[in-house]
């Protein structure tokens, strides 16, 4: 329903197919009809002057079939293309929307497929199988009701034909189509496989597997290849199938014919043009069937686009306020489980944070640390307990003004192809007095200063030409810029040495000090100077306390400080 | 002029990637060849046939005579036997045909899969990759229905064609001629049209694959765009590749469909030619009236190849397009591998004035020298950027337009087999590499070991008792996106992968900068057991890691600015002693 929504601004260009194919029918079969008279009036009375006017006659029709067909050919191609755009604005828009959980639960590889191949394939099977679908089913009645006016005697061996068709058909498809879903997902394997192989390479030739993962791929490819020849084998049946009731169908009208035109019922030219028509009407249908043996492919393709479509993201934009200015930020008892998952993420969390505070998050990886920043930028909703911005559930606010009041810099440092300025200001209009400022602050300036494109300079997919302490600077410049009433730190200088951490932290506490502050981190040298410490063990809050207190009150903590002053 | 020998060449290149991609089975071409000329010769020889059953009947009226039906049904069961020849002709060509569509499809996808395996990490590091894994899959698929459809229909149809036409030559030669005068005017017209549209299809292609990458970085990266707001940005990014593709899709499409109709209506004008100057021929007594009813059915199979043949060729348009992008791919610059592959280590690991830079102009190393005996514990520090990295792509090989020489036992590694000499290396990278697969294979990959062996190497870690925490233990299978464990325990898989490899040497690079500090502290011991007895080159952020190697070397833009033991370091009061006292900073002051 929704993909035929998409259709809309496009409706007229079926509307054009509709009438000129209509138009080309008519025309197409007005030729055989004056062709029989040509037969039976002109060269039987021997009226040249018949043949020639008639002869013009045909010209006219077939210029006429000509102008129709091309203007059909037009409008088919503009509403498949353009259909195929707007599908994939829906699916680009939809995947967006996605969260976390909706990403995950498809799979990179197959939301890329479906928005690409799937939409491909309605493409180009609407540019070849919406005229047939049209057309062929006005073809067939037009030349089954002209067969029918010019021999009815002849009518039921066409009838005859056509259920001995169908009947073949009906088994064909039977053994076909629940296979084409099949070879969708192996179509995905192969997506995925290789995927795997292009971003481990480095992997692969250090412990030099590359013939395990040839092997791999090749098991999905092989199993691919014979599917495809095992369906080939059963649909290529079809057409000569086809055909040669077609054929066999002419030879019994030549046979039944000798009756008829010896008792006078029917005359030579007649049966001439019925062959003629019957072959249309069959053949009418043979197109519709080739249309009929890509639907299965092409409802699996819709099938799969509408499984995207129809997802109901989990979380949902409901609430209407705009949050503006932020007070303070408060988790009471807030539990988080993973779907599917043994244990609690998060147990009973309880802390509050206000404006000017800086909060230091500390723990082992995999303790939750992470569950607390995708709940706050609403990417995940607390399974139970409620966390509170100025006092207001969060889930009452405006999901967009919410994520704005963060300047978020995520575990991983995730940059787009395309220049440093895109990568900072997304399109965004900032004075370049701003960035630069953002940049120093980052200590990544140098990055520009190094290079004679400056600003645009080109970050690659995947951030492959910079290194991992560049991306993760840029990554807090794009925060910074972005703005924000709270900086959210999530691991962001892992990839750091220690005195550029130092050095991005000072500038950081001198720039913005009016701030909301809270730094995820492993790094017990990296939240010293915070007003506050939350300690984080399997899900649940050890200790909250200055570092002074931690010090001495928290086992954990010592842990911490112990394992990293080994360091020294 | 000048022109026209580009073209030229541009065609024999484009013939020559078609012929490496088709080699190999003439055989199955061969037979669906035959089977395309026989379906053809039953197919025009049948309205040949089924003429002179009408002529009887014309004769038996304009004599007023009664049909002479023995020779009517003789006439029939002959042009029966025809089709039911034809029919399972025409089902071998199509069928043998698409298997060897798949064959190709099948071949292709391994070729393209080992050439990634093989080919240059410094190439791999420059190209798209979503577009290669839309070549793999999308091009293929294209190409594998493509190549089903061509070569049946290209020699099914010009065969057709000579055996109507000879046939239309036996029954009259002036109608004939009439007919065939259209063969030159839609070779023309069709000419004009693959001119027009090739370029689009290659425009198309190149969209999809952009498509593809766009999308496959929007995905990659949710979290950024969403918790930015961004969506409304990189929508309308996304609706500009998007709209190239419809665009170009329109054009090609449109352009190359164009045929059809044009070929229809030079068919019909044909027809009514046909119709016309027969029936004044009949009337002149120049031929049979079945010489007409033949001809009609004749001109219908003599258009339907023309169609054909326009289909196929915009068929062939996008398989040329397709197998242009597939060759990119297959041309891309291959790794070169030296010959030696009795590699042995026994004295030394040694980088002698070795010059290097990702791209021109800005050198990574200069003048780079460093030895690494046996045995020996390296650690190499430096700020972000100063070619540690890059010390180890050089050394595993993975990048060779290097200055100088890199040696091992003094013969240069640009002369080693690289997988014979990687063996006696593992890498632990902070870019953690998973695949989908149980947390077994992704660490033994297909290596030979049994559980029992595998547990008693990875006991002497923490990574048993982590791995113990899993459901499944080691048979937990891994998803597609490798998010269903945490960051810590795939750098903990990684170094499993190192412990079973067992090498000489082994190379950490940032190894546990995604362990937390606390953790690292209780795999340390892990991490020293797998380093004892080993050459080891260790890179990090945290000092811990490397205060007890025999040598720390200090880097600085592409260059050693010192090195020696921590002591030895810290008395210098250099560059490693900042380095130090900043992190000493963190964790004492205050």
């Amino acid at each position: 329903m929704k993909l035929f929504k998409l259709t809309k601004g496009l409706r007229k260009y079926i509307l054009l197919m509709l009438i000129f194919s209509i138009i080309q029918v008519i025309c197409e079969l007005y030729l055989p009809n004056i062709m029989s008279d040509i037969i039976d009036i002109g060269i039987v009375n021997s009226n040249k002057d018949f043949i020639i006017n008639k002869t013009i006659l045909m010209t006219i029709v077939t210029v006429f079939a000509l102008l129709s067909n091309v203007l059909v050919v037009y409008s088919t191609s503009k509403f498949s293309n353009y259909y195929g755009y707007n599908i994939r604005e829906a699916l680009y828009k939809k995947i967006n929307s996605f969260s976390k959980r909706e990403i995950d639960e498809f799979g990179v590889s197959t939301l890329i497929t479906r928005s690409t191949n799937n939409v491909s394939n309605i493409t180009s099977t609407f540019s070849f199988g919406l005229k047939l679908i049209i057309f062929a089913p006005i073809m067939g009645i037009g030349a089954a009701v002209m067969g029918y006016l010019t021999a009815p005697s002849l009518v039921p061996i066409v009838v005859v034909s056509l259920c001995v068709l169908m009947l073949g058909l009906i088994i064909i498809f039977s053994i076909v189509y629940p296979k084409f879903e099949k070879l969708q997902q192996l179509l995905d394997k192969i997506n995925a496989t290789s995927r795997e192989i292009l971003y481990g390479l480095r992997v692969i030739k250090a412990f030099n597997k590359q013939d395990f993962f040839k092997n791999r791929f090749d098991k999905v490819n092989e199993e691919n290849k014979k599917l495809n020849i095992f369906l080939n084998k059963i649909i290529y049946l079809v057409q000569p199938m086809m055909i040669l009731i077609i054929n066999i169908a002419t030879i019994v009208i030549v046979y039944v014919s000798t009756g008829f035109i010896s008792s006078n019922e029917l005359e030579i030219g007649s049966m001439m043009a019925f062959i003629q028509y019957m072959a249309t009407v069959l053949v009418s249908f043979l197109m519709l069937l080739v249309i009929i043996l890509n639907i299965p492919r092409v409802m699996v393709s819709f099938k799969r686009i509408n499984e995207i479509l129809n997802v109901k993201p989990s979380i949902k934009n409901t609430g209407s306020i705009k949050l503006k200015t932020l007070e303070s930020i408060e988790f009471r008892d807030v539990c988080f489980k993973y779907e599917n998952a043994r244990n609690l993420m998060l147990k009973n969390i309880n802390f509050k944070i206000v404006k000017g505070e800086s909060i230091g998050i500390i723990g082992s990886s995999g303790s939750g640390k992470t569950t607390i920043v995708n709940l706050l930028l609403r990417h995940i909703d607390a399974t139970s307990g409620e966390i509170l911005i100025n006092g207001i559930d969060i889930r009452e606010y405006d999901i967009e003004s919410l994520r704005d009041i963060f300047a978020y810099t995520p575990q991983k440092s995730l940059l787009f192809r395309g220049s440093i300025r895109e990568n900072l200001t997304f399109g965004n209009k900032y004075n370049i007095s701003e960035i630069d400022e953002v940049m120093h602050t980052a200590a990544i300036h140098d990055i520009i200063d190094n290079n004679e494109e400056g600003y645009d300079y080109k970050v690659e997919q995947s951030a492959v030409n910079l290194s991992g302490g560049q991306k993760q600077r840029m990554s807090i410049a794009r925060a910074l810029l972005s703005g924000g009433e709270c900086l959210l730190f999530d691991n962001s200088f892992s990839a750091v040495d220690y005195i550029t951490d130092k050095r991005i932290r000072e500038a950081i506490k001198k720039e913005y000090n009016d701030k909301m502050v809270i730094l995820i981190t492993q790094r017990v040298g990296t939240i010293k100077d915070c007003d506050r410490i939350i300690v984080i063990e399997e899900g649940k809050i050890e200790d909250i306390g200055t570092y002074e207190e931690l010090e001495k009150s928290s086992t954990i903590f010592k842990e911490f400080i112990d394992s990293q002053k080994r360091e020294v | 002029m000048k022109k026209r020998k580009k073209n030229n060449t541009s065609f024999k290149e484009t013939f020559s990637k078609i012929h490496r991609i088709i080699r190999g089975y003439k055989k199955s071409f061969i037979l669906i060849i035959l089977f395309c000329i026989l379906a053809a010769c039953f197919n025009s020889l049948a309205p040949y046939f089924l003429g002179y059953a009408t002529d009887s009947l014309y004769n038996s009226i304009s004599n007023k005579i009664s049909f002479d039906m023995p020779y009517i049904t003789k006439i029939l069961s002959v042009v029966l036997g025809c089709y039911i020849m034809d029919a399972i002709c025409t089902y071998f060509k199509s069928y043998l045909a698409s298997e060897l569509g798949q064959k190709i499809g099948y071949d292709l996808r391994r070729k393209l899969i080992s050439k990634i395996n093989k080919i240059k990490l410094s190439k791999l590091d420059t190209i798209k990759k979503g577009d290669i894994i839309s070549k793999i899959t999308n091009d293929v698929e294209r190409l594998t229905d493509n190549l089903t459809a061509i070569v049946p229909d290209l020699v099914y149809n010009i065969s057709l064609i000579i055996g109507v036409v000879t046939m239309m030559f036996i029954l009259d030669v002036t109608l004939a001629l009439i007919t065939i005068i259209v063969i030159p005017i839609t070779f023309i017209l069709l000419a004009y049209i693959v001119k027009k549209t090739q370029k689009y299809f290659e425009l198309n292609q190149k969209a999809l694959g952009n498509v593809n990458s766009f999308v496959e970085e929007s995905v990659t990266n949710n979290d950024v765009i969403t918790s930015f707001n961004e969506e409304e940005y990189f929508i309308k990014k996304f609706n500009k590749e998007s709209k190239n593709l419809a665009d170009y899709g329109f054009k090609s499409s449109f352009y190359s469909s164009l045929a059809v109709p044009f070929n229809k209506a030079i068919g019909n004008v044909n027809y009514l030619i046909i119709v016309c100057v027969g029936s004044i021929r009949v009337i002149n007594g120049k031929i049979r009236l079945g010489a007409i009813q033949s001809f009609i059915q004749y001109l219908k199979d003599f258009n339907k190849p023309m169609n054909v043949i326009s289909q196929v060729i915009s068929n062939l348009q996008m398989a040329i397009a397709t197998i242009e992008r597939v060759c990119e791919v297959l041309d891309l610059e291959e790794e070169e591998n030296g010959e030696l592959d009795d590699i042995v280590f026994n004295s030394s690991i040694e980088f002698k004035n070795v010059n290097f830079s990702y791209v021109k102009g800005k050198p990574v190393l200069k003048n780079f020298n460093l030895k690494i005996n046996k045995g020996e514990k390296i650690a190499i520090v430096g700020k972000t950027g100063a070619g540690k990295t890059t010390i180890v792509n050089l050394l595993m090989g993975f990048y060779d337009n290097y200055e100088g020489q890199i040696l091992i036992d003094g013969i240069s590694i640009r002369d080693l087999d690289k997988n014979e000499y990687r063996k006696l290396i593992s890498m632990v990278l902070q870019d953690t590499w998973l695949f989908e697969g149980s947390i077994k294979n992704n660490i033994i990959f297909d290596k030979k070991i049994s559980d029992n062996k595998l547990s008693t190497i990875l006991s002497k870690s923490k990574i048993l008792h982590m791995i113990e925490g899993l459901p499944g233990e080691l048979n937990f299978t891994i998803n597609e996106q490798t998010n269903n464990i945490s960051m810590g325990e795939k750098q903990l898989l990684t170094i499993a992968r190192a412990l079973v490899a067992d090498p000489q040497i082994l190379i950490l690079d940032e190894a546990t900068s995604n362990v937390d500090t606390r953790l690292e502290y209780l795999i340390n011991h892990s991490m020293n057991t797998l380093m004892k007895n080993r050459t080891s080159i260790v890179i990090a952020h945290r000092l811990s890691t490397i205060i007890g190697s025999d040598k720390i070397i200090v880097i600085k833009n592409g260059q050693i600015l010192e090195s020696g033991t921590h002591e030895e370091l810290l008395k210098n009061k250099g560059y490693y002693y900042d380095l130090y006292t900043s992190q000493f900073d963190i964790n004492e002051e205050g």
